[in-house]
């Protein structure tokens, strides 16, 4: 009994540790095959079945040793370099790893193996591995010269991992709690010791227990502690064999790998991940034919990266694949009957964006086998924000997706800072603290319209708030002044919570708490510091949504419209960082932009000092008109940005795009000037904000078509320059334009236009623009238009427009 | 369903629990208040290095909390929390052999969602009940 105890348990260790190898094998492979001359890798390839083999021989696993048997054989012939591996053989090889990993699951859930025929592998594998030997004949002369040099795999080669056991996480779990009895003990001592006289030596043994529990507590804390590479390691192969499915080429780029993170939030993170990943493939990235016909490298880029940022770890994947068409996010949503049209219609661009993560939403046109399994970016966000995390999108449509999650360094151990409220004693995460002041801070004015309380710190303004009020305690008097935390939640604007106090900071342990204290909506778990008294932890987006403050972003167009003061927030706003045609680098609000589109320069004109473009048969202002020399290259092709403000539409005619940043809404330096808002600093450089609201604002009015359109009247509607030459023209402009005039009444509040004066309306109050075909007057009195002075025929359309207005 | 039962009194009614469901019965020293949940959550005390969330099991049954100074908690830990959860007092713990019988007459309706059974002892009878159960109705108490 005790030997096959013993050998249960080897088998454990023997599953785990294969478990364990081949998931961190599985990028590997991918980079050999990358590069299938990188001998390192090779070699550890090779390692793993040897070693698999091996140990299986020895526990009675005929299965695993066959495979492992077959693979390192081939792999052997590879490194006496015999051949050199093509695709085929690599992904033999993976089937054949694929294969071990199916038996590992197995065995380790005691199910019978899975019944498929090994053989078929095998042979497989010895097929492709013949081809590959065959094609490469020619090679392996010289490759053979080269081994002669470098000596074949050293056996001394020092293992490059430090030795590891393996340990229960329960058991992790005893410990950690175990540290915290311990904290509790040594602070009841200090009290005691505090009550008696003082004992310096005392004191001293005193002191050098409590930095050993602190130095136990910070090791015990990192046995948490997982590098990102994990999260990592499965993403290489996965972006390999998905491509390959769907016939796409991928440069996959990883970064960040040695971030640190709670080996919980590891496993919370790993299934949001993999969806995204997936979705960019599946989604984001275009065949190589579409990139091509695009005018992107056929090779599309994904790039997965990791960095820590404060207490956060902030994982990103971007791609420049076609990124999301908020359309036909938009369309989904209004056919799925979750929102109608006119709900859609107030939102913002980047709302209508985050319309991505409504309930059971897929934009792909079919379900693929990849992605659409009805999973959607709801619970991937869903499952983020579980865990105290965020998830934001920046859209560059046709130029690619970025996708950052923020997600808390652990779910245990937080920073945090302690105050009071109401009597009571509160825990907030530090990272959801922007800042402290005293409520008496002369940078601090606090505004109260109606009940609602309004905090300008800085010049910005914040929604503010009692702790109190939202938990319904009583705000205590109190002599000193009260403080104001600057609060960020994990989806919403600042905001501004006023306590009683702020105590002190430090490193709290979190638990969960029980559901009918989560049900407040307010706290996010509890906590025992130091001091043995328990407490909530709250959270500050819940608190923001029990207190129902405002805190959804500016609508568009507001966000430049108004001066900075006005802005209520601090909050980072996406901005698209373009080059000028004119050289210049600037940046433009992300949610300004509608689209990006080449445009063919033909399309391109001037008239009346105003550029236009001539886009699906309608003609668009321009905020430049554009030069051939203006695009510097040949293509005859021009980017454009599309903006649209709600009602009025721009093309803004730009050499190249360069990058998406976040930028505030403040800018570093208000510097108005031209279409320039202000400066902002991007990455250390200077970059120039162009000023959307100047941009609109300067549109001429006759191009207005939100409103509706101004009405003229051509009274002589028979006339055939009038019809084809004046009509066309007003049209153009904007104007709604009726032909020939039937009695005063169908007037209204158009304003006539008149090339024959036996043609005219009888009342004498209405305007009347008179045009007439020579170039000069008839008589000093003719107060008519020469019809082709085009810019005083707008005048005078313009100026009766407002003659009626005020009349 | 023989075995070991912790008789005690609630709200002024005579209850046992089955020991299964109890970890401990603990005095509570210290209560943190919890603002803004329900009245039957009393607070947050301090077992060691865990926290438990204390719930005034009279609160519960009466909907109202009233000024009876309770000080002893049942430990127990239900769906991955502890709780403690308020008693008026503590009488014994002893092992009964004899089945629960059914539950005679007409109990409080406030009762009758908690009690599986009655017990007797000393000869009185104690209403049985479980305190998975009642927890579980401590949140579906505080939708309504």
């Amino acid at each position: 009994m005790g030997r096959a105890r013993h050998m249960d348990e080897l088998l454990a260790e023997f599953i785990a540790e294969t478990q364990e190898t081949l998931e961190a094998l599985a990028g590997e492979v991918v980079a050999w095959e990358a590069d299938p001359s990188d001998r390192e890798r090779l070699d550890a390839v090779f390692r793993f079945f040897h070693t698999v083999k091996g140990s299986c021989g020895f526990l009675n696993l005929p299965r695993f040793e066959k495979l492992s048997h077959a693979a390192e054989d081939v792999l052997s012939h590879v490194r006496a370099g015999e051949a050199v591996p093509d695709s085929a053989t690599i992904s033999a090889v993976l089937s054949v790893m694929d294969r071990i990993a199916e038996l590992c699951s197995a065995v380790e859930a005691g199910a019978p193996l899975p019944q498929e025929n090994d053989d078929l592998l095998i042979q497989a594998l010895h097929h492709c591995y013949a081809m590959a030997c065959a094609a490469s004949e020619v090679v392996t002369e010289e490759s053979a010269k080269e081994i002669e040099i470098s000596p074949v795999a050293d056996p001394r080669r020092p293992s490059a991992t430090a030795r590891t056991i393996r340990l229960p996480l329960t058991l992790i779990d005893q410990l950690m709690n175990g540290v915290s009895d311990m904290v509790l003990a040594r602070n009841e001592l200090a009290r005691r010791l505090r009550e008696r006289e003082s004992d310096p030596e005392l004191e001293m043994v005193f002191e050098r227990l409590s930095g050993c529990i602190a130095d136990m507590r910070d090791s015990i804390s990192k046995t948490r502690v997982q590098r990102v590479e994990r999260l990592f390691m499965a993403v290489p192969r996965m972006v390999r064999d998905l491509s390959r499915d769907l016939g796409k080429i991928v440069d996959l780029t990883v970064e960040g790998g040695d971030v640190e993170m709670d080996r919980e939030m590891v496993e919370m993170v790993v299934d949001p991940l993999t969806h995204i990943v997936r979705n960019s493939i599946d989604h984001g990235i275009e065949t190589p034919e579409q990139r091509r016909a695009a005018g992107k490298p056929e090779a599309g880029q994904l790039r997965l990266s990791a960095r820590q940022s404060g207490s956060q770890i902030v994982i990103e994947v971007s791609d420049d694949g076609r990124g999301i068409n908020v359309n036909a996010v938009v369309n989904k949503v209004v056919s799925s009957g979750a929102m109608t049209q006119q709900d859609v219609a107030q939102l913002t661009e980047q709302e209508r964006l985050e319309l991505i993560f409504s309930a059971g939403l897929s934009t792909a046109q079919e379900v693929t086998s990849v992605s659409g399994r009805g999973v959607g970016m709801d619970v991937v966000r869903a499952n983020i924000e579980r865990i105290g995390g965020a998830i934001s999108l920046a859209n560059a449509p046709g130029r690619g997706l970025t996708i950052t999650m923020r997600v808390p360094l652990t779910l245990t151990i937080i920073p945090g800072l302690i105050l009071n409220a109401g009597g009571q004693s509160f825990a907030i995460p530090r990272s959801a603290v922007v800042e402290i002041l005293h409520e008496n801070n002369p940078m601090v004015e606090i505004a109260t319209l109606g009940m609602a309380r309004v905090a300008a710190i800085r010049g910005l303004r914040y929604s503010m708030i009692d702790l109190e009020e939202v938990v319904g305690l009583p705000v205590p008097e109190q002599t000193g002044p009260r403080s104001i935390m600057v609060v960020r939640s994990s989806s919403g604007l600042p905001y501004a919570l006023a306590v009683s106090s702020v105590e002190n900071h430090e490193e709290l342990v979190i638990r969960p708490a029980a559901p009918m204290v989560m049900a407040a909506g307010v706290y996010a778990g509890m906590t025992l510091p130091d001091n043995g008294q328990p407490m909530l932890l709250l959270d500050a987006g819940g608190i923001a949504n029990v207190a129902e403050l405002p805190l959804e972003t500016n609508r568009r167009g507001d966000q430049w419209g108004q001066p900075v003061a006005d802005a209520p927030t601090t909050e980072l706003h996406s901005g698209l960082q373009f080059v000028e045609l004119t050289g210049e680098d600037r940046i433009i609000l992300l949610s300004l932009v509608e689209r990006v589109e080449d445009i063919e320069i033909a399309h391109f004109g001037q008239t009346a000092g105003q550029a236009h473009v001539m886009i699906e048969g309608r003609l668009i202002p321009s905020v430049r008109p554009v030069q051939t020399s203006d695009i510097g290259n040949d293509s005859g092709l021009v980017t454009c940005l599309r903006l649209r403000d709600g009602q009025r539409e721009l093309c803004y005619p730009i050499r190249s795009i360069v990058d998406i940043f976040e930028i505030p809404v403040t800018l570093d330096m208000s510097a108005p000037y031209d279409h320039v808002a202000g400066l902002t600093l991007i990455e250390g450089r200077q970059v120039e904000v162009v000023d959307g609201y100047s941009l609109f604002a300067d549109l001429p009015d006759t191009l207005e078509t939100g409103a509706a359109p101004k009405k003229c009247i051509i009274a002589d509607g028979q006339d055939n320059w009038n019809r084809n030459v004046l009509a066309p023209l007003l049209i153009r402009a904007g104007y709604e334009v009726v032909l020939g005039i039937e009695g005063d009444a169908g007037i209204g509040d158009a304003v006539v236009l008149s090339t024959n004066a036996d043609i005219e309306p009888r009342d004498a109050t209405c305007p009347i623009v008179r045009l007439r075909a020579a170039s000069k007057p008839a008589t000093p009195s003719d107060d008519s238009i020469y019809r082709y002075d085009r810019e005083a025929l707008f005048e005078a359309i313009h100026a009766a427009h407002s003659e009626r207005k005020t009349a | 369903m023989s075995g070991l039962y912790l008789f005690a009194t609630v709200a002024g009614t005579a209850i046992a629990i089955d020991t299964v469901e109890i970890e401990a019965v603990v005095k509570v020293k210290e209560l943190s208040y919890v603002p803004a949940v329900p009245p039957h959550v009393a607070g947050l005390t301090a077992l060691r290095s865990r926290v438990l969330t204390v719930l005034d099991a009279a609160a519960l049954i009466n909907g109202a909390v009233d000024d009876v100074g309770r000080e002893y908690a049942i430990v127990c830990n239900i769906a991955g929390h502890s709780y403690g959860v308020l008693v008026d007092e503590v009488k014994d713990i002893v092992a009964k052999d004899s089945e629960p019988n059914t539950v005679r007459g007409r109990p409080d309706p406030v009762w009758s969602k908690y009690a599986r059974g009655v017990l007797l002892h000393d000869n009185a009878p104690h209403f049985l009940i479980s305190l998975g159960n009642l927890i579980e109705n401590s949140m579906t108490a505080q939708a309504a």
